[in-house]
């Protein structure tokens, strides 16, 4: 089990954040501080905890719901300040769920790829939607969803799943199985959506 | 062209994106009107409407990419600089004819080099006009042209140029004695040239017709000229050849 862990985390490391999410991050940021210095700030202040989150939870496989979700709203609300109103979300998770183990960066992940494909590539923008819900069964439902540009808008490159979600899956099945299953769902008029099951609520028990 | 005359559009799908080049733009270019457009197709509409000199265009845009709108415009096209942040899309902006590229993010410095290329493009081109309108409104054929050679200007009169034939990017201009180069195409130069004193030999290749002074006819014409060229005439041009020396004569 350790070096399952050990292994994902490396795969964490590697594979999250594309740098140039760093790159349109720094952008962004030296406009900000000629147009709007206070905004900058916060900005700045932004970008640091979504990295310090980061660096907190890489080392481990898993993580608190709290904290993942710190982290892809930290990481939306960054994107927020390139796109304006062309990207739209919502984080739903119930507050009593916020101590259940997640697996870590994996929300983040199809945040960016909700990002990727559903709002840069969209002219009118669109919505990233994030659900975390208790499943009857146990265990939780994780769903990410993006309306605005189709999945496959551009063909059979952009539709494939890219390797972010491809080593996604991979991590989901090494840490739960057949049970860990990522589901992807698209659909041109409604747009994407991506989900897994983290079985029996504790990861870490699995 | 005189600063006012500078119409600039800004083509970037994120707001910050815009301002930076539209800052930058305020500095180097006070008295330019300016637009911006937000994406692929409102930079393609706007291209049509406001007929922009010079656009600074963002590569990865949605829908519609920065080299997307650069295929599809339309002459007299305006000079493009592209703005990216990812450099591998540099090789393919310069094959499209861009004027030059911007990674972002960029200097002022960087930013002003960028655009002195693009001034002095357009000045170039604003001279290129000039000279094409003045020729065209002297309304009179080409008697004489001035070739420089080193850093001397040489004038030629065109009755003592025997034949001109292009080769690569240049025509070669032969007279008694002396050849002189071109920078001006053979197409660019016969639209000049009086039609009754010259003629096509072949596809690359206009002779005067005073200076021939033999045909042989074998299997192939030949033009045998003055000081001594010889010219293959190819079938498609013989006829006309023909019956311009015997109107000339």
């Amino acid at each position: 089990m350790e070096s399952v862990a050990a292994a994902a985390g490396f795969n964490v490391l590697k594979g999250q954040m594309q740098p140039h999410f760093l790159f349109n991050a720094l952008n962004a940021l030296k406009e900000l501080i000629a147009d709007d210095p206070a905004a900058a700030r916060a900005f700045t202040q932004r970008l640091a905890d979504l990295y310090r989150l980061i660096l907190k939870v890489s080392t481990d496989a898993t993580t608190s719901l709290a904290d993942e979700l710190a982290i892809v709203e930290h990481y939306l609300e960054v994107e927020r300040v390139r796109y304006g109103e062309r990207l739209r979300f919502s984080i739903e998770a119930p507050d009593d769920l916020r101590g259940e183990r997640v697996p870590s960066l994996v929300l983040q992940t199809l945040a960016e790829n909700a990002v990727k494909h559903g709002i840069s590539k969209a002219r009118a923008g669109g919505e990233v939607r994030v659900r975390v819900g208790r499943r009857a069964e146990g265990g939780l439902e994780v769903e990410v969803s993006n309306t605005g540009g189709p999945f496959d808008a551009n063909g059979p490159r952009a539709g494939a799943p890219g390797t972010g979600l491809a080593n996604t899956r991979a991590r989901l099945e090494l840490m739960y199985g057949a049970a860990g299953q990522l589901t992807i769902s698209s659909d041109p008029a409604l747009g994407t959506r991506v989900r897994f099951v983290v079985p029996g609520g504790r990861a870490d028990a699995a | 062209m005189r600063e006012g005359e500078h119409r600039i559009l800004i083509v970037d799908d994120e707001r910050l994106g815009r301002r930076s080049v539209a800052r930058q733009v305020e500095v180097l270019f006070p008295d330019a009107q300016v637009r911006e457009a937000r994406d692929g197709l409102e930079a393609l509409a706007l291209i049509a409407e406001f007929s922009p000199t010079l656009v600074f265009l963002d590569v990865d845009m949605p829908e519609l990419s920065g080299l997307d709108v650069l295929r599809q415009l339309r002459e007299p096209r305006p000079k493009v600089i592209f703005v990216t942040a990812f450099q591998h899309f540099a090789l393919g902006a310069f094959e499209e004819n861009a004027c030059d590229y911007l990674v972002k993010p960029f200097t002022a410095e960087r930013f002003a080099l960028a655009a002195e290329r693009a001034r002095k493009e357009l000045e170039n081109d604003d001279r290129l006009r000039a000279l094409e309108q003045s020729l065209a409104s002297a309304g009179s054929y080409l008697t004489r042209l001035a070739l420089r050679i080193g850093a001397r200007t040489d004038v030629v009169s065109l009755a003592e140029v025997s034949c001109l034939v292009s080769e690569g990017h240049y025509t070669y201009l032969h007279a008694p004695g002396r050849q002189y180069i071109s920078e001006l195409t053979l197409v660019h130069l016969e639209k000049r040239l009086d039609p009754r004193m010259f003629a096509r030999a072949h596809r690359n290749a206009l002779v005067n017709l005073s200076a021939i002074t033999r045909l042989s006819q074998g299997a192939t014409v030949v033009a045998e000229l003055k000081d001594g060229m010889r010219l293959s005439v190819s079938r498609r041009n013989r006829r006309d050849l023909l019956a311009k020396i015997q109107g000339a004569g």
